[in-house]
């Protein structure tokens, strides 16, 4: 009895000591644990427009001259002030004294130029908007740039996500050569990037010589006044769903960036956590118009008339609460290039017209429609599926050609003639032109005379109401005649967070800077 | 005994080389491009290009293998397009988690496994013979994934004893936290392994329990405790050995999905994540050194034959 006694306490105390729970990491000045959709590849985020890299430094590590506040609306952050000439060709930047960066050197306006010239150099819409020209100095507080042609957007652009035009010290550009990725990652920011175990974590630490900016409480967006509200930012990368959810379950993770359909149930109804979500992403068809079937505008018209978005949309995203059917290929959340032109075509479920328009274009039995899909990407696949049901019941042969994600990306880059479309998303974007699917260089080749023409002269122009009836125009140009793609609607991107945080949310992406205990 | 280690270590070069060769070529036919994915989605193709000159993807293969063959000599194992630091540390970082997980889950197969088996065989024919078979069936049919599930769901979700996901190393968090975030994943993992070991065990118990000496012995008297110990268990020993030494192999294979469900950044996440992302130097290093280690395993599995059954003669 004695050693059954021994064997049960023994076994309590081991019990116990396994597992007691870590202290509570939900007090100010804790550590926040946010889990990711993935490891990004790197942190240089003005090389690559990697959602990863952004979410982890974009803001909390690096800053930039402007940001977009929560409306979207351009407001200074690096620069203290900044003025236009009248012809807009002329962009003067009065930049903030006495900002440090982590390495302690201060910044000034060579520190600008260099990152600003980098940016100009390895984002190709940023260099297209600017033509070919630079940031100079114009003392150690101020930089300006002098275009050619004037542009009305070049604050919008740095703003903007996509390849991003960050501050860092000249000194880490300098180190490394041209088009290479910097070693260091030193920015202004309210945390600094500590250390990065590979498959781990990345760890950031709160920035102690840290100067907020603005009116103390007035966050919004990605810019304002902030605070270190952590001492350290863990982020994790669990890759698999059911560890995402129970890390969140558990506490293991304070906050996570991606909540899909499926899971989304389990935390709507629980107090214990918060779903944040917004309009996020633009699903849609990109057709290879360079070559194959897809390059006959016919074939375009055709494959448009018989799909039904809803069907494609709630495929995917299961809910009618999490997307939106709308034409337009600029964000309801852009209004400045909202447009419902050419909506008389978008969602038309017509198997009809389609059948009509492909016999004009002359398809026969042996041709094949190939849709090329991401096996990683389940949304995507099973929006690919419900196209090709729906082509197939007009008695259209369609075939998925599905690849992991590396080999998808070389197919869909460097072998178009074995694809005539593929499915993906994107977010939204301050300018029409930096979209990629309306890019001649990028997967899918818009070349179309018409389509650059105008975008130029929209990144050209001076005058907003002339650009935006030119892109109105051009919009309905594509539905009716050239159709670049299919678009299927909008979708929610939504997290999930314990409710003891607040101050996380969804802008295009997760935004946690000003993340913080409810409590705190 | 030399001359043996000698030929074995010596048969090692052939297997070494089909192996790199095989991988090498298996990795660089199938599409994908890591340019591609350090420049992301927006990046122009004279970017993507001028990258893939930088890191020598444009050298015909045979060139690419050779310089890789070279360095190897040169113990130079190759570096990660995405990863800091040279290979071995690399490898190293990740092989020292999956290492831990695995001699938790064949620490854990044996520590269960062998005194269940023992006892189902002592208890032959019993109703504890029959609940412990049962039980090692259900260890055998379990996949590692659907018990790790289960237990995140059953500990960790609902009764909070022990974190659902994680890794946690010895230095930066001590023993104890270590312990805690290892515990289930090592349970999930070692599961499969301990339902064979109860097998096994049972089975080679058994054997020797019915043969003549253990009857001789019962005759002359010896005690039970030394009967089952010292000459049941001990002749036992080859068979168990055997399955013990093919789990810890088994178990670093299959780490995989372990790693997968419960975040742990050992070997088999390196290697998935780098053969996802076409780290080409890192899918190659990885499984040449998984392969040494396999080969080395059954080396020294075949030398412990040796020691415990005098029996076998290596020469």
């Amino acid at each position: 009895m004695k050693k059954v006694l021994t064997v049960v306490l023994a076994l309590a105390l081991c019990l116990t000591v396994f597992t007691a729970s870590p202290a509570s990491a939900k007090a100010a000045g804790g550590v926040l644990n946010i889990a990711l959709d993935g490891q990004p590849e790197h942190l240089d985020v003005t090389m690559s427009s990697m959602d990863m890299a952004s979410e982890v430094v974009f803001g909390s590590v690096f800053e930039k001259l402007v940001a977009f506040n929560g409306d979207s609306k351009v407001i200074p952050e690096l620069a203290e002030s900044w003025e236009i000439s009248d012809d807009n060709t002329v962009y003067t930047y009065h930049l903030r004294q006495g900002v440090l960066f982590h390495n302690g050197e201060e910044m000034k306006a060579a520190d600008v130029v260099a990152s600003m010239n980098r940016w100009i150099d390895a984002a190709a819409n940023a260099g297209s908007l600017v033509n070919g020209a630079h940031f100079t100095a114009v003392d150690d507080y101020t930089v300006e740039i002098r275009m050619e042609n004037g542009t009305l957007y070049l604050n919008q652009m740095i703003a903007g996500l996509g390849q991003q035009a960050v501050i860092m010290p000249a000194s880490v550009i300098s180190a490394v050569g041209e088009g290479e990725l910097v070693q260091e990652y030193i920015g202004t920011g309210p945390y600094v990037y500590d250390e990065w175990k590979a498959d781990q974590f990345i760890r950031l630490k709160a920035n102690p010589n840290y100067q907020p900016y603005g009116t103390e409480g007035d966050y919004s967006g990605w810019g304002g006044y902030k605070t270190a509200w952590y001492d350290e930012v863990y982020f994790y990368f669990p890759g698999d769903n059911a560890t995402v959810v129970s890390g969140i379950q558990t506490g293991e993770f304070d906050i996570s960036d991606r909540l899909n359909g499926d899971d989304y149930d389990t935390f709507v109804d629980d107090e214990d956590f918060t779903i944040f979500s917004a309009e996020a992403e633009l699903p849609m068809l990109i057709f290879n118009k360079a070559q194959g079937v897809a390059s006959n505008a016919l074939v375009r018209q055709a494959v448009q008339a018989v799909i039904n978005c809803e069907d494609v949309m709630f495929a995917a995203y299961a809910s009618p609460d999490r997307y939106k059917l709308y034409s337009s290929y600029m964000f309801e959340s852009s209004p400045t290039w909202f447009t419902d032109a050419g909506s008389e075509k978008y969602n038309q479920n017509d198997p009809e017209a389609a059948k009509a328009l492909f016999e004009e274009a002359g398809w026969t039995d042996s041709d094949v429609f190939r849709i090329l899909v991401r096996t990683d990407v389940s949304d995507f696949f099973a929006q690919a599926q419900v196209i090709q049901e729906e082509l197939r019941s007009i008695g259209v042969n369609c075939e998925l050609v599905a690849y992991d994600a590396s080999s998808y990306s070389d197919v869909r880059n460097n072998h178009p003639e074995s694809w005539d479309a593929f499915i993906t998303n994107f977010g939204p974007k301050v300018l029409p032109n930096m979209n990629l699917f309306l890019s001649p260089s990028w997967a899918g080749w818009c070349t179309d005379e018409r389509i650059q023409n105008d975008l130029a002269a929209i990144a050209a122009g001076t005058d907003l109401e002339a650009a935006q009836e030119t892109w109105a125009d051009l919009q309905a140009y594509m539905y009716e005649e050239y159709v670049p793609v299919v678009k299927f609607g909008t979708n929610n991107l939504s997290g999930v967070c314990s409710s003891d945080i607040t101050g996380a949310f969804i802008m295009e992406r997760l935004v946690w800077v000003d993340a913080r205990p409810v409590n705190g | 005994m030399h001359k043996y280690l000698l030929k074995r270590l010596l048969s090692l070069i052939p297997v070494l080389f089909v192996v790199s060769l095989a991988i090498f070529l298996l990795i660089h036919l199938v599409p994908g491009d890591p340019a591609a994915a350090i420049l992301g989605d927006e990046a122009s193709p004279e970017q993507i290009a001028a990258l893939r000159e930088t890191l020598g993807f444009n050298d015909p293969l045979p060139v690419q293998y050779l310089h890789w063959i070279g360095g190897l000599f040169r113990g130079d194992w190759g570096t990660s397009f995405f990863m800091e630091g040279t290979m071995l540390e690399i490898i190293g970082s990740h092989v020292i988690p999956t290492l831990q997980q695995t001699l938790v889950a064949v620490g854990f197969a044996t520590l269960v496994g062998v005194p269940l088996g023992m006892i189902a065989a002592v208890r032959h024919g019993s109703l504890s013979d029959r609940i412990i078979s049962a039980f090692s069936s259900v260890g055998i049919s379990l996949p590692s994934f659907l018990m790790g599930l289960c237990l995140v769901l059953l500990i960790s979700v609902k009764l909070r004893w022990l974190p659902s996901s994680g890794y946690k190393s010895i230095a930066d968090f001590g023993w104890l936290t270590h312990i805690r975030y290892m515990l289930l994943p090592g349970i999930a993992l070692g599961f499969i392994e301990m339902g064979l070991i109860i097998r096994m065990t049972r089975s080679s118990m058994l054997e020797i329990l019915n043969a003549d000496y253990m009857r001789m012995a019962k005759a002359k008297g010896v005690s039970r405790r030394k009967m089952f110990f010292r000459h049941a268990l001990m002749n036992a020993m080859i068979g168990i050995l055997t399955v013990v030494g093919l789990s810890f192999i088994s178990c670093l294979g299959g780490a995989t999905v372990t790693e997968t469900i419960f975040n742990i950044p050992g070997l088999g996440k390196l290697t998935l994540n780098a053969v996802m992302r076409r780290d080409y130097e890192v899918v190659q290093a990885v499984v040449l050194l998984v392969s040494l280690m396999n080969v080395l395993c059954t080396l020294i599995l075949d030398l412990l034959y040796a020691l415990v059954d005098p029996r076998v003669r290596l020469d």
